[in-house]
């Protein structure tokens, strides 16, 4: 019985086991490598560079929509702010009178853009030696990536009080030209509109003083949705009049231009408003700076 | 028993022995590909995320964004995804980044931790309802990855991004 285990058959057992040995690590080595190839398979970063180039022409297309959907037609309509200021002050007579002219250019350009197909002008070349000076509204035009972030000076809560500590980074910029937007965050009852003027006029001189040949453009306060100047009457479309007619005043006697941007707005155009009522959705941008593209050498 | 082994039947013993070997090697096989999961992609963590709460709100964000925002070079890592508020006055964010290197960590971990004190900074005095939700903020590593939440649903958002390694 015993010599039934030669050691032919030895052999061959010992070549067997190694055989089953080697075919078990093999398997082990198919398997995990399987494995591996699905969990590497995922295209996340590919995703994200998709995304940018699908922004891209949504944007364009977004800024090409925001002319034709704005009812700049109707002009006897054209906020309320607006009638107030040209009723009060016959100096006002030219900020008024910017308004029909405003209306005009942007039929012309809502004829161009059905014709033509293309976006709206090209903000961030229009704008590029110029700064923006202002809070968090004017904070929305590098936001949604109107303008390039070294022409906008704007943070969320800078008031009038505030706003001199953000003069020496304008100037570093040495712009052609400022557009400064401040008011809705002065509005609180603490200011009458002649202080806010004061105040104003102090950064206007700090500005002239230390870049005398950059035009400075004070821009009109936008009002704020009806429902928000109910629970904030200071932000009243009454109060926003009150401190825009000083403006105007204070930009005639410092010889500075006064731009009413705020007569973009009107009944038609509410939507444009972001559920707090004082700030804007992207697409309010390019209506604020298609306004000023189109009249600021009126 | 002995009998039979002193009998020499050692080389029947010898097959069975190789036989349970390769059991036990290919069952090892077998658990060690539960295993991968542990190492979830970022898709995958994503996905449990989406699945635990409603971020349909927020923008994904690209590369530029993340270098915008957080001066990240997203060379630095395997993958990454970013949600950002759809408005400046809004502070949610979401940020699951997997770092290449693992030396690289901590110094991705403070550049997201720049981000955060830029955007207390930002909403501090004049948004106070955001700046809650931004206390409330989770920033962790995890390995190689690090996670950045601002959300009410913080908490939700980082329970989905455990259950993602189990």
């Amino acid at each position: 019985m015993g010599k039934w285990i030669s050691k032919k058959k030895l052999g061959i057992c010992l070549i067997s086991l190694i055989a089953v040995i080697a075919i078990g690590f093999a398997a082990k080595k198919y398997i995990t490598s399987n494995v591996d190839t699905s969990v590497n398979n995922s295209n996340y970063t590919s995703k994200s560079s998709e995304t940018q180039q699908k922004m891209e022409p949504k944007e364009e297309s977004k800024n090409s929509n925001e002319i034709t959907n704005s009812s700049s037609k109707d002009t006897s309509s054209v906020n309320l702010s607006n009638n107030i200021v040209a009723s009060n002050d016959s100096n006002a007579a030219k900020a008024a009178d910017v308004t029909p002219k405003a209306a005009e250019g942007a039929d012309n350009n809502i004829n161009q853009q059905k014709t033509d197909g293309k976006s709206n002008y090209n903000y961030k070349e229009f704008f590029k030696n110029d700064v923006f000076l202002g809070d968090s509204i004017s904070e929305e035009l590098s936001f949604y990536e109107f303008l390039n972030d070294e022409n906008v000076a704007a943070k969320k809560g800078v008031n009038i009080y505030k706003a001199k500590d953000e003069i020496d980074k304008v100037v570093q910029k040495n712009p052609k030209r400022i557009f400064i937007l401040f008011g809705v965050n002065d509005m609180d009852g603490t200011l009458t509109s002649q202080q806010f003027v004061g105040y104003y006029e102090q950064i206007i001189q700090n500005v002239k003083d230390k870049i005398p040949n950059c035009q400075i453009y004070v821009q009109s306060i936008f009002p704020v949705l009806p429902e928000v100047a109910k629970s904030r009457p200071y932000l009243s479309d009454e109060h926003v009049n009150e401190f825009n007619t000083a403006l105007i005043n204070m930009a005639k006697k410092d010889n500075i231009h006064y731009i009413n941007v705020a007569a973009v707005l009107n009944e038609n155009n509410r939507n444009l408003y972001e559920p707090d009522g004082i700030h804007f959705k992207s697409d309010f941008c390019s209506l604020w700076l298609n306004y000023i593209v189109e009249n600021i050498n009126k | 028993m002995i009998k039979f082994l002193r009998k020499g039947n050692k080389g029947l013993i010898l097959l069975m022995l190789a036989i349970l070997l390769t059991f036990g090697m290919l069952s090892g096989c077998a658990s060690s590909k539960a295993q991968t999961t542990k190492a979830p992609t970022v898709k995958e963590i994503d996905d449990k995320i989406k699945k635990a709460c409603d971020i349909s709100n927020l923008k994904e964000a690209d590369a530029a964004k993340l270098k915008k925002f957080y001066d990240i070079d997203s060379s630095e890592l395997d993958e990454f995804v970013l949600y950002t508020a759809p408005s400046n006055i809004k502070a949610d964010e979401i940020a699951i980044l997997k770092v290449k290197d693992a030396n690289n960590v901590s110094k991705i971990k403070d550049k997201v931790a720049k981000r955060l004190e830029n955007q207390s900074t930002s909403f501090k005095d004049y948004l106070p309802n955001e700046y809650a939700i931004i206390q409330k903020n989770v920033l962790k590593t995890k390995g190689n990855y690090v996670l950045f939440i601002i959300s009410n649903d913080a908490a939700k958002i980082d329970n989905a991004f455990e259950e993602a390694f189990k």
